[in-house]
């Protein structure tokens, strides 16, 4: 996978780290993501990935966020070592 | 004074109120526990105080209903004073909406609650510095302990200050100011471990996550049946003894309390130990955290059925009493799987439908007896998920969209968990019971009059009139009778066919017994969760409840006793 590439927060695997960088979506799905704290810039970590809703922890809170809201972060996979 | 408390879900709002006020309200550890505003008054040094604690939410944007109640209010009814509540160990998130309530210009005081919890994870916030830059009092409190209450009570009586800091109107400047605010008064030490990671990796495991919620589910129904079986049992002698000596003595008013109001409300309030101790299992769920944990994993299996892992909870509610489970349903987001959740629920077998079981399996299946009930329970539950998967694809399409915050684990406060199972069994109570009382007049006029032989009354005639729609499957008048009875209360087929005295094992064979448990699995919804059901969606979806429901239960009984007969 390209790492420099954008990618939607479910193509993340468990334990991969990734920047949020763009939400798309409505005015409704943005601001409620936006105000979780759910924002670009933010690194966030995929703590569960496994075909249904996806396990994030973020700020150091933990969602559960669904899989079609999910597709709606976009983020840049950090490398990992 | 009218003070609105506002903040994220889950911060301790209503903890605080009731520290505050000595009330009794409901806390969870659940996102969404709050879900209408609720008052609560007191006298503070002498002075008269409304309190009002508003929805958890995250903004004021009002795109949701929350959101939209807590802003109406604080711009229709203009408190004298805001209680912003924020988590300390989550600063940052909270701010935003921190800096969303300074647009109303209503004087503040910003309460820091559960610093108690950041100091466990190594979080310190400096109240002062953070006072200044806000231009309004800060309050660090701990509400569960009490911790800061007398602080909190003086700045309310000096009425808090209209919030100084200049920030944008739009959201981005917003969370930006956020940043910078906590960069400047939150200072992070070397962490200690933190249990909640521990918890998380065992009970959040890849390959022990639905086993552990497995065995949980088994161990909340093994409490809520094994050891509630004594007080039941209790329950049930105290009333039939009442009932019989009251019916012995002569004349029709003694008829109609004893046979009528005493057996039939009896017959109800013997599930009242169940469905208490099912509630203080909930209730436990709940305040430990672990109920948001079940959401992320049944996710996927629920999605496959085209519901969310939001109906998970309502689900499993359902097997204790389907008039909670269908207000359960509040919580989910999405308006078309709350309805497609709360349609399929009464194929979810509720307790009232175990006795039904019990009677018949005991006559036709002597050996196998456990093991046909555990089948029927597996068969509401497929019913239940394939209907679900029909509503999504035919009546209820769209994606579903939702985001929870997964909650610390706590340790439940035994007068938490007693508040919330007291206020929902009371429910139960006043809404079966009020039916229910009603409904035992009715079956003791139908079954007494004109002629107090069965037989010969208008129960026994409407039986006999109604059986040539279930001859098809070879029911005798009396179960068709227990069929419409039970509509009332599914407890009430068991209590028809007793006070018939039906020679069930007579006039029964097997597979048509097998035909009639599963048409009572299936067939209705009874009267208590129609009367939700029709409160929580409408009559439209009530009358589709009724009409799906009796055609499922129809062709399955049908299909069923046809089957076993050729086996
Ligand atoms: N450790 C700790 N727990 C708290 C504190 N305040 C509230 N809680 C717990 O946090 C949970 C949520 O509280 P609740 O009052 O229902 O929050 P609300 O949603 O804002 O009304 C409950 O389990 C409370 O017992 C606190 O100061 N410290
Ligand atoms: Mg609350």
């Amino acid at each position: 996978m390209n790492l420099n590439s954008k990618i939607p927060l479910t193509m993340l695997k468990e334990g991969d780290e990734g920047i949020v960088i763009d939400i798309i979506g409505g005015r409704g799905a943005v601001s409620k993501l936006l105000a979780l704290g759910i924002v670009p810039g933010k690194k966030v970590k995929v703590l569960g990935n496994r075909g249904g809703a996806i396990l994030i922890s973020i700020n150091g809170s933990k969602f559960v966020i669904g899989r079609g809201l999910a597709m709606k972060v976009i983020v840049h996979a950090e490398q990992k070592n | 004074m009218k003070i609105a408390m506002v903040g994220n879900p889950n911060v301790g709002k209503t903890a605080l109120l009731n520290v505050l006020t000595g009330g009794n309200f409901e806390v969870g550890n659940f996102p969404g526990t709050t879900v209408e505003k609720k008052e609560g008054k007191t006298k503070i040094d002498g002075k008269d105080v409304i309190f009002v604690d508003l929805p958890g939410i995250y903004s004021l944007e009002a795109y949701s209903l929350d959101e939209k109640v807590a802003k109406d209010f604080l711009t229709n009814e203009r408190p004298d004073l805001i209680l912003n509540v924020v988590n300390a160990s989550n600063l940052e998130r909270n701010l935003y909406l921190t800096l969303q309530l300074v647009d109303f210009k209503i004087p503040m005081i910003l309460v820091l609650n559960m610093v108690d919890e950041a100091e466990k994870k190594g979080i310190k916030v400096d109240a002062e510095k953070l006072s200044k830059i806000l231009g309004v009092p800060v309050v660090k409190t701990v509400a569960v302990k009490g911790i800061g209450i007398d602080e909190l009570k003086r700045e309310i009586l000096k009425g808090g200050s209209v919030p100084k800091i200049e920030v944008g109107g739009d959201l981005r400047s917003k969370l930006e100011t956020a940043e910078k605010i906590v960069k400047e008064v939150v200072k992070i030490e070397k962490k200690r471990v933190d249990l909640t990671e521990v918890f998380d990796e065992v009970f959040m495991d890849r390959h022990l996550g639905i086993p552990i919620f497995i065995a949980f589910m088994w161990m909340m129904f093994t409490f809520t049946y094994t050891v509630a079986t004594p007080l039941t049992n209790l329950i049930a002698s105290v009333f039939s003894i009442l009932s019989e000596r009251i019916s012995s003595m002569n004349g029709i008013l003694f008829s109609l309390i004893g046979k009528g109001i005493i057996k039939g409300v009896g017959s109800v309030l013997v599930f009242l130990p169940n469905i208490a101790f099912l509630f203080i299992a909930l209730a436990l769920l709940e305040l430990s955290g672990y109920m948001s944990r079940a959401v992320y994993l049944m996710d996927g299996i629920m999605t496959t059925f085209g519901l969310t892992g939001r109906s998970v909870i309502p689900l499993i509610i359902g097997f204790g009493c389907n008039v909670p489970a269908v207000m359960a349903t509040r919580t989910i987001e999405d308006d078309k799987v709350r309805i497609a959740t709360i349609l399929v629920n009464p194929f979810i077998s509720c307790s009232a439908r175990l006795p039904i079981y019990v009677l018949f399996a005991g006559i036709f299946f002597p050996t196998l007896g456990s093991a046909v009930i555990m089948g029927l329970y597996a068969f509401g539950v497929i019913v239940a998920l394939i209907s679900a998967l029909i509503f999504r694809k035919v009546l209820l399409r769209g994606e579903a969209e939702y985001i929870i915050e997964l909650p610390p684990y706590r340790i439940p406060n035994p007068r938490d968990v007693w508040i919330l199972t007291w206020n929902r069994t009371k429910h139960f109570l006043q809404k079966a019971g009020t039916v229910i009382l009603a409904m035992s007049i009715v079956i003791w006029f139908l079954t007494n009059f004109p002629n107090p032989s069965i037989d010969k009354s208008y129960a026994g005639m409407l039986g006999r009139l109604l059986q040539p729609l279930f001859a098809p499957m070879g029911w005798d008048w009396q179960f068709v009778l227990a069929i419409l009875m039970g509509f009332v209360a599914k407890e009430v087929v068991v209590e028809t066919l007793g006070i018939l005295n039906t020679p069930i094992a007579k006039i029964m064979t097997m597979p048509q017994a097998l035909a009639f448990m599963v048409f009572s699995l299936l067939y209705m919804p009874c009267l208590a969760t129609l009367a939700t059901i029709k409160a929580e969606t409408g009559w439209k979806w009530t009358i589709f409840a009724v009409i799906y429901s009796f055609a499922v239960a129809y062709a399955v009984a049908l299909t069923v006793g046809v089957v076993a007969r050729l086996i």
